[in-house]
């Protein structure tokens, strides 16, 4: 297998701080310094210190994609993905390290831009075309398709200026799907438009990877990432987390995701809670799962049997009207189910909660398994129970990856 | 196992070398960039492209006003509207140019941050433009002179005009150099944008676009020769006419300062557009 992208120890500094007349003469003092010290002492030439407004968007960052490969960009806004993503693409230059990249590269960053509002679609097919770097003729092969593809063959002749703004997006992802490079960088907010376009989009955004050599994909759906990206970069704060095969970086992320939900929660509560109370009203001291497939304490096989979920609470003050609720979310912090009851005895001390469910299909992962109590108007006391909630993966189950969140036994046939 | 080349590299501390090669790969781009300049300053206008003629000649009319009439400044042998109008259209199509690629930067900034392409294009398309603005205005101005002529009055158009197009070029490579190096350098600071479109005004009153060499006093006479667009000027007219007596050194002069101007521009311009987006 050959390598198609490689990018080694790349970092990118940036400056916040305004321009201005002070940062100009401290850009000219520091100049003149640093020449200074130059002429007394050359090889001290290159070192220059971070100043307090620099910022390291990326700091040495490395990876390889070979041929075949989709690679998979996640971590939270702001860990650097597309800082990341202009450097392989030739926009920004970083501030160390080497990019090599061996074929064709496009990166449909942002759809759209270098689009011309006086000039027709037609026009703006070839236009934006030739910048994202197709010849003329290119162009011209693919046109068709492309008009078809945007479903905007009656307005083709037509000033973009007075398309509507989903006419304008379509034309535009339209000639960004039809480039057919070698090494395509994607992000997912490309697709665009209403919901029928918006699924025309994806499957041709699974087409462009599946054609091309190599892709970069970025995206903030991990279940996207786990079915389309085989390698995966986890980025956080400008640094690689993890780099290595999707299913084992994607896990890892979304524990971490989850500790982050929670703890987001956590303090959210706490702050409310502050304001009145200085100790917590409650703790979780412990807390389990069972089912009949598995005895263990936090985790449980995805199965159709009955899951009993055992909560043991410590309740230091008394709640009046309280309330308790036991809420399963996935590592996205999306709420899947939440059950509550009132609380009748409301004396301190301990609490034994007991939470069944008849059936829980839910696809492999971690779940976060939290318990809320409130006093009818305010929750009071947020308890995360640690560790998560486990769904194993299901052995020789014969199905191929788990789309989607539930896990039901469904059965799909061909009617006869 | 031998590895392949890459295709292209990106390099901390190396410039983001546009190729002469890659320039040549994006020519198509380069040609609908052009035609989207030219069609966007004339669409939704009533005149249309009319607005190449009418500008020289307002102008025109209105130095034949001031300086002729009034200043009562000398035109040489030329009529003054002949003489006025052909400094106006060269004068305008090198400020044109240095003024827009002087704007690249802060102009295609939005385009530049999202797609990659050689940036030089769009400098170079912007001279091409004005270029194309340029010959239509020329064809109005030999109008102008073909009506002198059935009116009686004689103006020599010699061979000289061969040399036209080498003096364009070298006005558009001075245009090109001290735009770049002022696209280069409002990336980070833009002080130097805001008086361009002031010091190109200022700098026509000293390039014989309204007064020819005759009419500058000996004492001022250096003060021309430092400003390579007053020989330039004078080449083109004599180059369009071959009245004035043009000296060679100037032109020389004034090629060499076209030449360093370019380089240091271009080299500028090349170290900008690696890290430019980070402070647009």
């Amino acid at each position: 297998m050959s390598v198609v992208v490689e990018a080694e120890n790349i970092s990118k500094r940036f400056f916040l701080g305004e321009r201005n007349q002070r940062a100009f003469f401290e850009d000219v003092a520091a100049k003149g310094m640093r020449g200074l010290r130059h002429l007394f002492d050359p090889k001290d030439g290159k070192t220059k210190k971070d100043s307090a407004r620099d910022f390291w968007a990326l700091r040495d960052v490395s990876f390889q994609i070979f041929q075949g490969q989709t690679l998979g960009i996640i971590g939270e806004n702001g860990a650097g993905k597309s800082t990341l993503l202009k450097v392989l693409s030739r926009i920004t230059q970083p501030t160390t390290g080497t990019v090599k990249v061996y074929g064709r590269l496009a990166s449909l960053l942002e759809i759209g831009t270098g689009f011309h509002p006086e000039f027709s679609g037609r026009d703006n097919i070839y236009l934006n075309g030739t910048m994202l770097g197709l010849s003329r003729r290119e162009v011209r092969d693919r046109f068709d398709q492309i008009v078809e593809f945007s479903g905007l063959e009656k307005f083709i002749d037509v000033p973009v200026k007075n398309y509507s703004s989903g006419m304008y997006v379509r034309l535009a992802f339209s000639v960004a799907a039809h480039l057919n490079p070698e090494i395509v960088i994607l992000d997912e907010v490309l697709a665009v438009g209403d919901a029928v376009f918006q699924k025309k989009c994806f499957d041709r955004i699974e087409e462009i990877i599946n054609e091309g050599h190599a892709a970069i994909l970025v995206s903030h759906g991990m279940g996207n990432v786990r079915r389309m990206s085989q390698v995966c970069l986890w980025l956080r704060h400008g640094r690689v987390e993890m780099f290595g095969p999707t299913h084992e970086v994607v896990s890892h992320y979304e524990k971490q995701t989850t500790h982050e939900v929670v703890s987001h929660y956590e303090k959210q509560t706490a702050h409310q809670h502050e304001a009145t109370q200085r100790e917590p009203l409650a703790t979780l001291s412990s807390w389990s799962v069972e089912s009949q497939l598995s005895k263990n304490w936090h985790t449980i096989v995805p199965g159709q049997e009955k899951v009993t979920f055992h909560f043991e609470i410590e309740l230091t003050a008394v709640i009046p009207h309280c309330r308790i609720s036991v809420s399963i979310a996935d590592a996205q912090g999306l709420i899947l189910l939440t059950q509550d009851c009132a609380l009748q005895e409301t004396k301190a001390g301990k609490i034994s909660l007991i939470l069944e469910l008849p059936l829980l299909p839910l696809r492999p992962g971690d779940y976060i398994v939290s318990c809320a109590l409130s006093d009818g108007e305010h929750t009071v006391a947020f308890l995360r129970a640690t560790p998560e909630l486990t769904v194993l993966d299901e052995k020789n189950s014969g199905r191929s990856g788990y789309h989607g969140v539930l896990n039901l036994p469904a059965r799909l046939f061909v009617n006869e | 196992m031998n590895t392949p080349k890459p295709t292209y590299v990106v390099e901390a501390d190396k410039l983001l070398s546009t190729h002469p090669r890659e320039l040549w790969v994006y020519r198509e781009l380069f040609l609908l960039l052009v035609k989207r300049d030219f069609v966007a300053v004339y669409k939704q206008t009533v005149l249309g492209p009319l607005w190449f003629f009418v500008q020289p000649f307002l102008a025109s009319l209105v130095f034949m006003i001031v300086f002729g009439q009034i200043a009562r400044l000398p035109t040489t042998n030329l009529p003054p509207l002949v003489f006025y109008m052909s400094g106006i259209i060269a004068w305008s199509f090198f400020s044109n140019c240095l003024s827009q690629v002087a704007f690249t930067f802060l102009g295609s900034g939005g385009l530049f941050r999202k797609i990659y392409f050689p940036r030089l294009i769009v400098p170079l398309s912007q001279i091409t433009m004005n270029l194309l603005n340029f010959v239509a205005q020329l064809l109005v101005l030999l109008g102008v002179i073909a009506f002198y002529e059935l009116s009686g009055k004689r103006i020599e158009l010699g061979v000289k005009m061969l040399a036209l197009p080498l003096v364009l070029g070298v006005m558009a490579l001075l245009a090109l150099g001290i735009g770049c190096l002022i696209a280069a350098a409002t990336v980070k600071y833009r002080d130097l944008n805001i008086i361009v479109g002031y010091t190109l005004n200022l700098w026509m009153y000293g390039s014989l676009i309204i007064y020819p060499r005759s009419a500058v006093p000996q004492n001022l006479l250096w003060l021309l020769a430092l400003n390579p667009m007053a020989s330039l000027i004078e080449c083109y007219r004599s180059s369009l006419f071959g009245t004035e007596h043009t000296e060679v050194q100037p032109a020389i002069i004034a090629t060499a300062i076209t030449l360093v101007v370019a380089v240091a521009g271009l080299w500028c311009f090349a170290k900008a557009e690696g890290t430019f987006t980070d402070s647009i």
